[in-house]
């Protein structure tokens, strides 16, 4: 009986024991919390970085631990997709298209996009990157409060946050129009601020983009340290001549401002790369020439990337604008290469250029090297695709801008962001919109030295008879040079072309200027009592005829 | 009620000793227990001992015996105690002396006999009494028993724990030989509970209780592929056929049940490590069910837990729990079986792939459609053909084009081999059960297989009166080879499809190999045979290992049980895909070597009380508290550039990128809890459980709750208004109501920074490399727990002297403060947030019924029939939930699927094209919306909604025991659910007109203008079209009813046994050898390639569905 009293008395006390409720907190591992971070410089450029996330080339990212989202340079879903496919040179993609958004996108037809939710991998909507402006905010914030970094530094950082911030803006506005957005860090996490779901003015929006841009180009640097591929003061000054270009009409000043970047830009002794004489223009996108002296920014690259997040940049174009059924060897025996020898077919023809945007090239321009007009098919008789197999074979002609150089599905082909092609050509344009006349002197010299590298006489009749043949000119010098760069369909609106180029071209009128805010954000706003106006046009979309 | 429970010692009797002498005996034992000093007897003698428990065997005897005459020993022995004895036969019969006077040993005449069970197996330990006396005898452990002085007149009744009872007329019979059929009624089945047990008849709750001995297991790794339509309200499916393959278990609609075994709670997951994630992008084909180290053949009981029964686990049993037993060693002689069979597996036909020739022609069909459309060609436009189009394959071409069956390069036929060996016994001191167990699985996929050694031993020690020790151990390990079939991962397409799905996409007229000998390359779509060569095996090391101890505190009232449970698992995944297979667009040796471990476990104390007061009232409690951990971490190396013959034998010679990671997790939970049943009268039956559950988790002040069940019963039957109606058996009628709850949210609920699914930041041709880290989750103090209650009413019946029995019970589950991740707000820089909101409920009602249909002396039908329904609507979504536009607000089914309805396919001159069609889908060959409302237009309010829960589903099985053969068909039921058939999405107009995949037999079905204007599926204008319906609601094109019935087991078993066995006899005392078709039949509209198994998304072709034939044999020593 004793033994069971002390077993009674054991028992007893295990269970007292097993009730003590200390060290009951959760245990997590592998990540760092406010107490242990930020605490070094390293520690907030690690932070900053983050502000880099869709500005990288992977497959796609998540920033807010919700849904996945495209980054701004990646083929399937970037900028090629909203402002290249989508502008006159596409045609529409009707041959093994994937009979979805992809299609629709070179349709021109948005109506449908109301209808992408978050949730879908596939088309997710790029208006969630709102989120992300948001946490560029926070970041901004942190960096800002920062007692850790020297005031050089703090300035540089944030220039550099306020860049990216600037950029995301940029292209929601040119996707979307005007969206809400959280650009002060005392509001990250006020709910009132986080539901006001109501678009700005353009002109808020506008000055937004400009403060940031403007203070980029103030704070940052060009110092020689800078790795390539890491953005610069320059490529500020590139980003606002580009924004007081496109918003000068209405805002007092841009245009001043675009032709001071200019000359900000022109100490840095950029020049036209031509070094490979008459294939200078195709070559300038080679690996071979990256960072060249024409570049002042691009996407850097490497063959080391596989597409994850994780791994860094790579080109992906060619999977989008390569034929699927494309033969690697032009004959039976496997002994003459291709163009995609390396590579064979691509996963569908997505982008394309249409053979009546290929007429508007003028004879002898050299940029044509970088379309493709026929490929050889993948079959026993290895077929030869032609003009006349277009809308039954194929779509449209063959991009090979980024072309297939190394046996890899991950091309190390640069993403140019900013060249000083572009930027001769944004000067003669601003000098044109300030003084509404043709551009004469450095202006207009920029823009021949632009057509002689392509093997072309400089501008000539109506192109310099008067302010609109000019204009007329320059947009189609822009098509031609900036062709899949990633900015036609801003150009055209900025031209106020775009519907009026896309039906002579294309045939077919886009269903709106810009894309649709999807239903759901819709919904969610009204959820909160706001009125999210879906569609948003310029006031003078109406004369764009 | 309490049954005179009579224990046996039971001895094999050395054969050919029927003339047995009187027999010497050699004892020296001093101050010993009887119990020790008659076993010791025992031991040199071929007699047993026969007794009641009327005996105490604790008194201490002393003898001292040198070769003396049993009949001396046993006087000496006797004479120090107040026992009586009497030699019946072999049978030493023990009498208390105040028992009632013996029967006259006067031998009249001699009655033998033998009973067994249904199945023929010898049942030692039988009571065999004459009706109305004391008179009677025990079997022995071969069943055999023998009766002097009997008389005509008499009659014999024969009874047994878990049996029937038995009556039989003497008559003039000298031998009765008795099969007595299992105690059928529920009335005295015992159930395990939350800790404990009860009778069946004290239930207050609704548990389901599978026998796992009555299921064919040959053929089976893993207890989970036993249950399909076993018990009601357990909705078991087959997820993938795989070896070692996952069923889904859902207990009344719920998701992943908690898992209990031998009271120690199990992951309800299988541990699989990653495969190298977007280094190798290798399908992620692994769907493994959990408990893969556990022998079907250890389970004792399999309980389903399905209402407040679940409330005692608190935590994690919001979802129902599934008690597993396992079994234990049984006192007697050590019982040696052996269970061996080999089976063979054949895979159900997969889909019709088109030929060459087939192939072709049908693409030359839709090329030509695809032109027509594309240049406004009649049918399909204004402008006529222009004779302009060439076929992409000539007919010489395709009249000399040979034939290459891709399917026949990934499917083949595989086996399965499982042996298990079991030695059980014990005495009053050890118990044993020990097991080993080897299964060999050859998948019928290529590069398929599972190889599991397996150990068990569960021994329990009776240290001294009143403290037993147990120890379970159970050592496994599984190797596997995982298939890569499947859909692709990491956001590729079909250039980095598995075999199969490759299969189906390789044209039938591609060769196997090029003229150099190379495999092809069908665009970038990975070559189905030369995938073979990729490497994927996984390796799973498991110790289970259970420790416990029971104090008998106070004799038949209080007793105290400590436990602790430990359940460790290490997995090694090795993948390799080597230079020479083309795979995800390249040539490059890519691999991931990974091991992950998860360590989960159990501690309790519990205390338990038991007290009959009188007649009024029985009440038993139980008292406990626990401490539970799991543990998990893992590391892996993923890379590319590595010599094909090393592998992942020594990185330090991988040369291109390598991409390291790792983790760790550790959560914990503490609880307190107490279970009390009060049995009022033996009519009225009241329980209480509370369950105080803590988890780390949720910030302090939220870490607690709460989680209380009541139930009732009320056996009606027994009151005295309902005791004289005969056919009435029993009626009782229970009601329970009872809180859980779930903790699983997967996120923390702690601030933190961390990097962003990976990424990193990278510059000057990814040389410099930053690391984003910010912040990625906020402080979330007030999120808690997700509260479940559960109410059930039900009856338990059994009608017409037992031959009818079983349940039928209705449920209404509430799920509130649902925990999930909602949307934040808009500008929120966090897209989720954890929150507690939203309303699900789940309502049904499921009934099991078993019967036996015929009984004769040598013919046995029994029936059981399981039938269960649930029906699972939200009530209130999350506060922030999307709607598309046309989903239903408030209350709507939880499965609502949304589609327009179609109608047929737009003929050529489209005369039976409705003015409501959509002006963009207006084309030959596009289905025809069904305007549902009639206003002229096709809009959101046109879409209907579907609920996808199952229709009432059944399991049905009927067993027939004749003379020594038995035979079980098992039948199990899914209906009335929606699946997509996903070979359309292989049978496509767009695919065959571009060449970019084989099709199969639908593309017969699919309307075009030249050879099919009557077609019923879809032509390539609903390709082309591209339109998008109203609020991008898809249609039902492809969906099929995917109810089904399927025969899952046919098993015919022969007995031998006794003389039969010949001069085997000397060494068997049994051999059952059976045939067993698993999953034979399927009855099912859906024309895919199985209605049940999932299909890894859509793009991705899963395991067909398997037949599987088994020939065993189980032998008993």
């Amino acid at each position: 009986m004793k033994n069971k009293i002390i077993f009674s008395i054991l028992i007893a006390i295990t269970l007292l024991l097993s009730s003590c409720e200390n060290n009951f907190n959760p245990q997590i591992y592998g990540e760092l919390s406010s107490t242990n971070f930020p605490k070094t410089e390293s520690d907030y450029e690690a932070l900053l970085m983050t502000c880099y996330v869709p500005f990288e080339v992977n497959w796609s990212y998540n920033l807010t631990g919700g849904s996945w989202q495209h980054g701004f340079y990646v083929a399937g879903d970037g900028c090629m997709r909203l402002f290249d496919a989508t502008s006159d040179y596409c045609a529409p993609w009707m041959v093994n298209s994937d009979d979805g958004a992809g299609q629709q996108y070179t349709e021109g037809n948005f109506a449908n996009f109301t209808l992408f939710v978050p949730t879908d991998d596939n088309n997710p909507p790029h208006f969630e990157k709102i989120r992300d402006i948001t946490r560029f905010t926070e970041i901004i914030g942190e960096l800002e409060n920062s007692t850790v970094l020297s005031d050089t530094i703090k300035k540089n950082f944030v220039g550099e946050a306020r860049l990216l911030r600037g950029m995301m803006m940029y292209y929601l506005l040119h996707i979307y129009g005007p969206v809400p957005v959280i650009l002060n860090p005392a509001l990250v996490g006020n709910t009132v601020a986080e539901e006001n779901m109501v678009r700005p003015s353009l002109d808020s929006m506008v000055v937004w983009i400009t403060n940031d841009l403007e203070y980029a180009v103030a704070n940052m640097s060009n110092s020689a340290t800078i790795p390539h591929g890491r953005y610069t003061a320059d490529y500020a000054r590139f980003c606002l001549m580009r924004h007081c270009l496109n918003e000068g009409s209405y805002m007092s000043g841009y245009y001043d401002m675009a032709i001071e970047m200019y000359n900000e830009l022109k100490t840095s002794g950029y020049s036209l790369f031509t070094a490979d004489g008459v294939n200078s223009y195709a070559d300038q996108f080679m690996q071979g020439h990256k960072f060249n002296c024409e570049t002042i920014e691009a996407v850097s690259t490497s063959a080391s990337a596989d597409g994850s997040a994780g791994n860094g940049n790579f080109n992906p174009t060619s999977w989008y604008v390569v034929p699927s059924n494309a033969a690697k060897y032009a004959d039976a025996a496997n002994t003459i290469p291709t163009p995609f020898v390396y590579q064979g077919g691509g996963w569908g023809q997505n982008y394309n250029v249409s053979p009546a945007y290929y007429d508007t090239y003028e004879p002898g321009d050299l940029r044509k090297n970088v379309i493709l007009t026929s490929y050889i098919q993948n079959d026993n008789a290895r077929t030869n695709i032609t003009v006349a197999d277009i809308g039954v074979k194929w779509s449209g002609f063959i991009i090979n801008k980024y072309p297939i150089e190394i046996p890899s599905q991950f091309q190390p082909t640069d993403i140019p962001l900013a060249r000083w092609a572009d930027v001769l050509l944004m000067y003669a344009e601003a000098v044109a919109r300030k003084t509404n006349a043709v551009p004469t002197g450095e202006a207009m010299q920029g823009v021949n030295d632009v057509r002689a590298r392509a093997g072309l006489a400089p501008l000539s009749g109506a192109a310099t008879a008067s302010y609109d043949g000019f204009m007329d000119a320059l947009l189609a010098e822009r098509g031609h040079e900036l062709l899949y760069e990633g900015c036609r369909k801003i150009d055209l609106i900025r031209f106020n072309k775009y519907r009026h180029n896309c039906f002579a071209i294309k045939g077919i009128e886009p269903t709106s200027q810009y894309l649709p805010i999807p239903n759901y954000a819709v919904l969610q706003a009204a959820s909160y009592g706001k009125t999210l106006t879906q569609f948003f046009e310029r006031p003078d979309y109406g004369q764009d005829n | 009620m309490k049954k005179q429970f009579v224990f046996i010692v039971a001895f094999l009797s050395m054969a050919g000793m029927l003339y047995a002498q009187t027999p010497k005996i050699d004892l020296s034992l001093k101050n010993v227990s009887l119990k020790v000093c008659l076993s010791a007897i025992e031991k040199q003698c071929d007699y047993t001992f026969m007794y009641d428990n009327s005996i105490d065997f604790n008194q201490k005897v002393t003898i001292e015996a040198k070769q003396e005459n049993l009949t001396v020993v046993l006087h000496k022995v006797f004479a120090q105690t107040s026992i009586r004895y009497e030699i019946v036969g072999k049978h030493i019969v023990l009498k208390s002396a105040t028992s009632a006077p013996q029967v006259q040993a006067e031998s009249v005449r001699k009655l033998t006999g033998k009973v067994t069970d249904s199945k023929g197996q010898p049942l030692p330990g039988v009571t065999v009494v004459i009706q109305g006396t004391t008179k009677g005898t025990i079997s022995d452990a071969d069943g055999n028993y023998s009766l002097q002085n009997v008389s005509p007149n008499e009659t014999l009744e024969f009874s047994f724990i878990g049996m029937q009872n038995h009556e039989e007329n003497i008559g003039n019979k000298n031998v009765i030989n008795v099969a007595l059929s299992e105690s059928v009624s529920s009335l005295n089945e015992v159930i395990v509970v939350g800790y404990g047990t009860n009778s069946r008849k004290n239930l207050t709750t609704s548990i389901s209780s599978v026998n796992t001995d009555e299921i064919p297991k040959s053929s089976n790794s893993n207890m989970s592929q036993l249950m399909m339509g076993r018990a009601a309200g357990l909705d078991a499916t087959v997820s993938s056929t795989q070896p070692g393959g996952n069923v889904n278990m859902s207990i009344r609609g719920a998701g992943d049940p908690l898992y209990i075994v031998d009271g120690v709670m199990m992951p309800n997951t299988s541990l699989e490590g990653g495969s190298g994630g977007s280094m190798t992008v290798t399908p992620s084909a692994v769907n493994r069910g959990n408990l893969a180290g556990l022998n079907p053949e250890d389970i004792e009981s399999v309980e389903i837990l399905k209402d407040a029964s679940a409330s005692i686990y608190g935590i994690g049993a919001d979802n129902g729990v599934i008690l597993i037993t396992t079994k234990k060693g049984k006192e007697g002689a050590p019982k040696v079986t052996y269970d061996g069979s080999q089976s063979v597996v054949s895979n159900y036909k997969y889909l019709d792939i088109l030929n060459a020739q087939q192939y072709m022609g049908l693409a030359n069909v839709f090329n030509k459609e695809q032109y027509l459309y594309n240049n406004n060609m009649a049918p399909y436009g204004p402008n006529a053909y222009n004779n302009s189009w060439t076929a992409p394959f000539s007919d010489s071409q395709i009249a000399s084009a040979q034939t290459t069956d891709w399917l026949k390069s990934v499917l083949r036929n595989g086996s399965i081999a499982n042996h298990t060996v079991t030695i059980n016994g014990g005495s009053k001191l050890v118990n044993y059960y020990v097991s080993g167990n080897y299964f060999n699985q050859t998948g019928t996929v290529s590069n398929s297989s599972m190889d599991r050694y397996e150990l068990m031993s569960n021994i329990s020690l009776q240290l001294n009166s009143f403290i037993k020790l147990t120890s379970t151990v159970n050592v496994n390990r599984n190797s596997y080879d995982n298939s890569t079939v499947g859909g692709t991962s990491n956001g590729r397409g079909q250039q980095a499809e598995g075999p199969l799905t490759a299969a189906l996409t390789y044209p039938s007229n591609l060769p196997l190999k090029d003229a150099n000998g190379n495999y092809t390359v069908f665009m970038n779509v990975p070559n189905p045979a030369a995938m073979e060569d990729i490497l994927d095996q996984t390796t799973t090391n498991g110790a289970f290992m259970n420790f416990s101890a029971d104090f008998d505190l106070i004799k038949n009232m209080l007793t105290a049980k400590l436990l602790y449970g430990n359940n460790l698992e290490n997995s090694r995944r090795s993948t390799y895909i080597p230079s020479d297979v083309y795979f995800d667009q390249m040539y490059e040796s890519r691999g991931n070597l990974g091991y992950d471990n998860r360590l989960n476990q159990t501690m309790e104390a519990t205390l338990s009380f038991k007290k009959d007061f009188g007649d009024f009232l029985n009440m038993d409690a139980v008292v406990g508290m626990g401490k539970y951990n799991n543990n998990t971490d893992g590391m892996n190396v993923a890379y590319n550039g590595q010599y094909d013959a090393i592998q992942n034998d020594n990185l330090s010679s991988v040369s291109g990128l390598v991409a390291p990671g790792s983790y760790r997790t550790a959560d914990e939970k503490r609880s307190q809890f107490i279970r009390s049943n009060f049995d009022f009268l033996d009519r009225y039956v009241i329980a209480f459980t509370l369950r105080r559950d803590g988890t780390d988790k949720f910030f302090p002040g939220k870490k607690y709750a709460f989680f209380p069940s009541v139930s009732a019963a009320w056996k009606v039957s027994d009151e005295s208004f309902l005791k004289d109606v005969s056919w009435l058996n029993q009626l009782k009628v229970r009601a329970s109501y009872g809180v859980t709850g779930s903790d699983n949210l997967g996120t923390s609920l702690y601030a933190s920074y961390g990097p962003f699914y990976g990424s990193q930041i990278m510059f000057a041709n990814n040389t410099v490399k930053y690391i984003p880290i910010a912040i990625n989750s906020l402080d979330y103090p007030n999120v808690s727990w997700q509260k479940t209650t559960m109410k059930n009413i039900g009856i338990d019946f059994s009608i017409l002297k037992d031959k009818v029995w079983g349940s039928f019970d209705v449920f209404q589950n509430d799920i509130t403060d649902m925990l999930g991740t909602d949307n934040t707000a808009a500008l929120s820089m966090l897209g989720t947030y954890p929150v507690n909101g939203g309303h699900m409920q789940r309502k049904g009602w499921d009934v099991s019924i078993n019967s036996k249909n015929i009984q004769t002396k040598d013919f046995l039908w029994t029936s059981v029939l399981t039938v269960s329904y649930y029906n699972s609507l939200w009530i209130e979504r999350m506060p922030n939930y999307y709607y598309n536009d046309y989903e239903i607000h408030g209350k709507v089914p939880s499965n609502a699927f949304y589609y327009y309805q179609t109608s047929g396919i737009i003929n050529a001159d489209m005369s039976n094209c409705p003015a409501s069609q959509p002006a963009a889908a207006r084309k030959p060959g596009y289905p025809i919306i069904v305007d549902q409302n009639k206003d002229g237009q096709i809009t959101t309010a046109d879409i209907k909604m579907s609920n996808e829960v199952p229709k009432p589903y059944f399991g049905f099985g009927n067993t027939f025991n004749y003379k020594k053969f038995d035979l079980d068909i098992f039948l199990y039921s899914q209906l009335g659910i929606h699946k997509y058939n996903y070979a359309l999405s292989f049978a496509n107009p767009s695919n065959l007109a571009n060449l970019t995949s084989n099709s199969n037999h639908f593309a017969y079905d699919m309307w075009n203008s030249q050879t099919n204007p009557h077609g019923t599926l879809p032509g390539i204008a609903w390709n082309l079209a591209s339109v998008t319906l109203p609020g991008g609601c898809g249609t039902d094109i492809g969906y099929q009813d995917a109810s089904f019935v399927r025969v899952r087991n046919i098993t015919l078993g022969y007995t031998i046994s006794g003389k039969n066995l010949g001069t085997i006899g000397l060494y068997v005392s049994n051999i059952r050898i059976y045939i067993d078709a698993q999953d034979p039949l399927t009855f099912t509209k859906f024309e895919g390639s199985d209605p049940e198994v999932d299909s890894n998304g859509l793009n991705g072709a899963s395991f067909p569905q398997i037949r599987t034939f088994t020939v065993g044999a189980k032998i008993t020593l």
